[in-house]
């Protein structure tokens, strides 16, 4: 584990996206550390599934992440207000007894975002 | 009795890449120190969140041409008067940390100052330091709540 980074975990340990579909609706599985490293990578993910979408909402499932710093919440808005132009809504699933849902407080994202407890309730609303 | 001598578990340092792969790193380091001095579990996600915050500022703020540029973070644990326990964090950019025109601010600096009692952000010629200071927490249990004298 003595690569040039000291032995940090790579971008790619440290978050995985998996993509899923059901109902006809995109279903994005975020687990890990959301973070200036690992960031990109969902941008692009979300960003993606939005274009594909076909104006059928875009869940993203964040029960599974452990951290989640300002800037992920920055990507979050942004892709928030490309679903909106794009006429996909972003559905954001947020396990409220995690650590994640404090950081959305805190910036009043809570009021932004369309958040659900459950993928269920989700892709149901 | 216990030595009134602080305990080397009072304090870690650590020198990091300026890279967005050293967050995960300084997070890791800082959830494990703070699990050995027993703190609240939400008190920890502040400090590591602020933490994660000040380290992340410094990394996009220096200089992309600084091949090698480093992060320095240093944090100690310390008692109040009262027995109550707090660490201050400092976080420091070499001469690569690019001022901004308008300071640091932003969402970041947002996020540290609802993690943290105070912040306190230094800039000299040779580098930017941040200065955070925890909320305090209770004293552990089974210990002296604090003496009306130091022996230091």
């Amino acid at each position: 584990m003595n690569g040039p980074f000291g032995g940090a975990p790579s971008a790619e340990q440290l978050m995985t996206i998996e993509r899923d579909d059901r109902d006809g609706c995109l279903i994005l599985v975020v687990q890990g550390e959301v973070d200036l490293s690992t960031g990109g990578r969902l941008m692009e993910a979300g960003s993606a599934a939005l274009q594909e979408s076909a104006h059928r909402p875009v869940v993203l499932d964040l029960t599974g992440v452990d951290f989640l710093s300002s800037s992920g919440l920055g990507l979050l808005v942004a892709l928030h207000d490309d679903g909106r132009e794009l006429g996909a809504p972003l559905r954001v699933v947020v396990d409220p007894t995690r650590p994640v849902i404090r950081p959305i407080r805190t910036m009043g994202l809570d009021e932004v975002l369309s958040l659900f407890r459950t993928v269920d309730e989700a892709l149901a609303a | 009795m216990e030595s009134p001598l602080p305990s080397p578990d009072d304090v870690i340092s650590m020198v990091l890449m300026a890279d967005p792969v050293s967050l995960s790193v300084v997070r890791e380091r800082f959830r494990r120190w703070l699990g050995v001095l027993c703190w609240p579990a939400g008190e920890v996600d502040d400090v590591v969140m602020a933490v994660n915050e000040a380290v992340s500022s410094a990394v996009e703020h220096t200089h992309p041409s600084a091949i090698g540029a480093e992060v320095r973070v240093a944090a100690r644990r310390y008692d109040e008067p009262d027995g109550g326990r707090r660490v201050i964090v400092a976080v420091a950019g070499g001469e690569h940390w690019t001022p901004e025109p308008h300071g640091f601010e932003g969402p970041g600096l947002l996020m540290i100052h609802s993690c943290m009692d105070s912040i306190e952000v230094s800039r000299e010629a040779d580098g930017t330091t941040m200065l955070l200071t925890s909320a305090k927490v209770p004293p552990l249990r089974g210990t002296d709540p604090g003496q009306p004298f130091s022996s230091r």
